[in-house]
C-alpha cells in the first residue's frame, strides 16, 4: 500500500513537470526582426508556438504597406500625390496627411511636413559634404509650409500648394500603431515593437516589465538610463543617429522648417504617448523647440510626456516622466 | 522481514524529479552567455564572441565587415555612402546596436541579466 502512495505521488509529479514544461514552451517569447521603413524592425512578443509565424508575417505586412505607399520612393502613392501637387489619398495615408498637418498646427510649425524639399538639399544620408549655402536654403524654404497645403472641403483631397511631402518623421510612427493593433487583434497581449527608436509596450515579459534602454546620445554604443516603460508608446529623436560632419561642424537629420537648417540645442528627445504616431511627431517637434516650449507643448497634449537631453547633457524632465518612464528596478 | 517504504531505485527517481523541477525556476542569465547578434536581410545568426576575428556579412549593397574583439564588436567597414555605422563606435553588451541600414546589417551583444528588451536610439 505504501509502496503505491509513492508511486502514485512521483507520476503525479511527473505529470505537473510535463504540464509545467509545456505550458512554458507555449509562452516563450518569439523575436522576429525585418529591414523596413528605412530602419530595422523588431517585433517580441509572446504566442502559441502554432501561430506565431502567422502573427508575426500579419504585423509585418501592416509596417510593409506604411513603407510602400508613405515613403518617398518611386512608385510610392506618397511620391504620385508630390508629383502631381496633391490629390486623393488612400485612406491610410490621408490620415497619416491629417494628423501630420494636425501636428503642424499644434506645434506652431516645429513640426512639418512639407519639408521634402529642404531633407533633398541637405541630404544628411549622402555623408560628409559642404552645407548648404544661403541662397539655396532660402529657395527650399520657399517651397515649404504646411499653410500652403489646402484640404478638399469634404477633406478627401488636397493641395499641396508647391510643397512636397515627407512623413518620415511620423508614418514610422503609425507603422508601429498598425503593427501593435495586429497583435493585439490577434490576441496577443504581451509584446514589444521596436522600430528603431518608435516603440510600443503591451504586457509585460513573462510578469516581468519590459525594459527598454535609452542611448547616450554623445556615445550611443553605452545606455545612458534603463526603462520600464508604462504600456504605450515610446520615441526617441537625437542628433547622433543620422548627421553628417563637415569641417568640425555636426549637422543632425532633424531640419527646422522655420530656418531651413538642422535643430540644434537637443541632443535627444524622448516622448511617452498612448500611440507612436502622436509621440513621434511631438519628438520630432520638441528636437526643433527645445526644452521650455517643448515641455510647454507636452504638458497641452495629455497623456504625453518627456525627457530631453540638451547638448550640455543637462536633462529636462516633464514632471509625470518618471511615473509613466520608471527606472528599472535593476537601476535604481 | 518489513519491506522498506522508498528503495535506493526510488530515491533516484524522486531526486531526478526534483531537479527536473527546479530546473526552469533557474535564472534566465545563467543560461544566456554573452554572445554576437548579427541581423542581416537573411535572417539572424547567435555567434561566439571568441576568438577575436573579423566577420563578413554580405548585404544588398556588398561586404560589412565586422570585428570582433575583447568581448565587444563593431563594424568596420561598410560599402553604404554615409558610413554613420563605422562612426557609431563599439557594441557592448547590453547596449545599443550598431546598425547599417543601407546594407541592412544590424551587429549588438545579447545576453546577460542587465540586456534591454530594446534601446531608444
Amino acid at each position: 500500500m505504501g509502496r503505491r502512495v509513492v508511486f502514485a505521488v512521483l507520476l503525479l509529479s511527473f505529470a505537473a513537470a510535463a504540464l509545467y514544461f509545456l505550458s512554458r514552451e507555449n509562452r516563450q517569447l518569439r523575436r522576429e526582426t525585418r529591414f523596413m521603413m528605412g530602419t530595422q524592425v523588431t517585433l517580441t512578443f509572446r504566442a502559441p508556438p502554432l501561430d506565431a509565424e502567422r502573427i508575426a508575417r500579419e504585423a509585418f505586412e501592416k509596417a510593409e504597406m506604411v513603407d510602400r505607399d508613405m515613403g518617398r520612393r518611386p512608385g510610392s502613392e506618397l511620391t504620385a500625390l508630390n508629383q502631381a501637387g496633391g490629390g486623393t489619398p488612400g485612406p491610410e495615408l490621408r490620415k497619416v496627411i491629417d494628423s501630420s498637418l494636425r501636428w503642424a498646427l499644434a506645434s506652431g510649425g516645429a513640426f512639418d511636413p512639407t519639408v521634402a524639399e529642404l531633407i533633398d538639399l541637405w541630404a544628411v544620408e549622402k555623408g560628409p559634404h559642404p552645407p548648404p549655402s544661403q541662397e539655396q536654403t532660402a529657395k527650399a524654404l520657399s517651397r515649404t509650409g504646411h499653410e500652403k497645403v489646402r484640404p478638399s472641403p469634404d477633406g478627401k483631397s488636397f493641395d499641396f500648394g508647391g510643397t512636397r511631402l515627407d512623413l518620415g518623421a511620423i508614418a514610422k510612427g503609425h507603422a508601429v500603431n498598425l503593427v501593435a493593433e495586429s497583435l493585439r487583434s490577434n490576441g496577443v497581449k504581451d509584446f514589444l515593437v521596436d522600430a528603431g527608436g518608435d516603440i510600443f509596450v503591451s504586457g509585460s515579459k513573462g510578469g516581468k516589465p519590459w525594459k527598454v534602454g535609452l542611448a547616450d546620445p554623445r556615445d550611443p554604443g553605452a545606455l545612458i538610463m534603463v526603462f520600464n516603460p508604462e504600456e504605450g508608446a515610446v520615441v526617441t529623436s537625437g542628433d547622433y543617429e543620422r548627421y553628417f560632419e563637415w569641417e568640425g561642424v555636426r549637422y543632425g537629420h532633424v531640419l527646422d522648417p522655420k530656418t531651413g537648417r538642422p535643430a540644434t540645442g537637443v541632443a535627444s528627445v524622448t516622448v511617452w504617448a498612448a500611440n507612436a504616431n502622436d509621440a513621434d511627431a511631438m519628438a520630432t517637434s520638441l528636437m526643433v523647440l527645445g526644452p521650455e516650449k517643448g515641455l510647454r507643448l507636452i504638458a497641452e497634449h495629455p497623456p504625453a510626456e518627456a525627457l530631453l537631453i540638451d547638448c550640455e547633457g543637462k536633462i529636462h524632465k516633464s514632471p509625470g516622466f518618471g511615473r509613466v518612464m520608471p527606472r528599472d528596478v535593476e537601476e535604481r | 522481514m518489513k519491506k522498506k517504504l522508498v528503495n535506493p531505485a526510488d530515491l533516484l527517481l524522486i531526486l531526478f524529479l526534483f531537479f527536473l523541477f527546479i530546473r526552469p525556476f533557474q535564472g534566465e542569465a545563467a543560461k544566456t552567455p554573452a554572445a554576437l547578434r548579427v541581423e542581416h536581410a537573411r535572417g539572424t545568426e547567435l555567434l561566439p564572441l571568441e576568438p577575436d576575428r573579423t566577420i563578413a556579412v554580405t548585404g544588398p549593397l556588398g561586404t560589412t565587415e565586422i570585428e570582433v574583439k575583447g568581448g565587444r564588436a563593431r563594424i568596420a567597414a561598410s560599402p553604404c555612402e554615409g558610413k554613420l555605422c563605422v562612426r557609431s563606435g563599439g557594441v557592448r553588451p547590453g547596449g545599443a546596436p550598431a546598425v547599417c541600414l543601407p546594407n541592412r546589417v544590424s551587429v549588438s551583444v545579447t545576453g546577460g541579466k542587465k540586456e534591454p528588451d530594446a534601446v531608444l536610439r
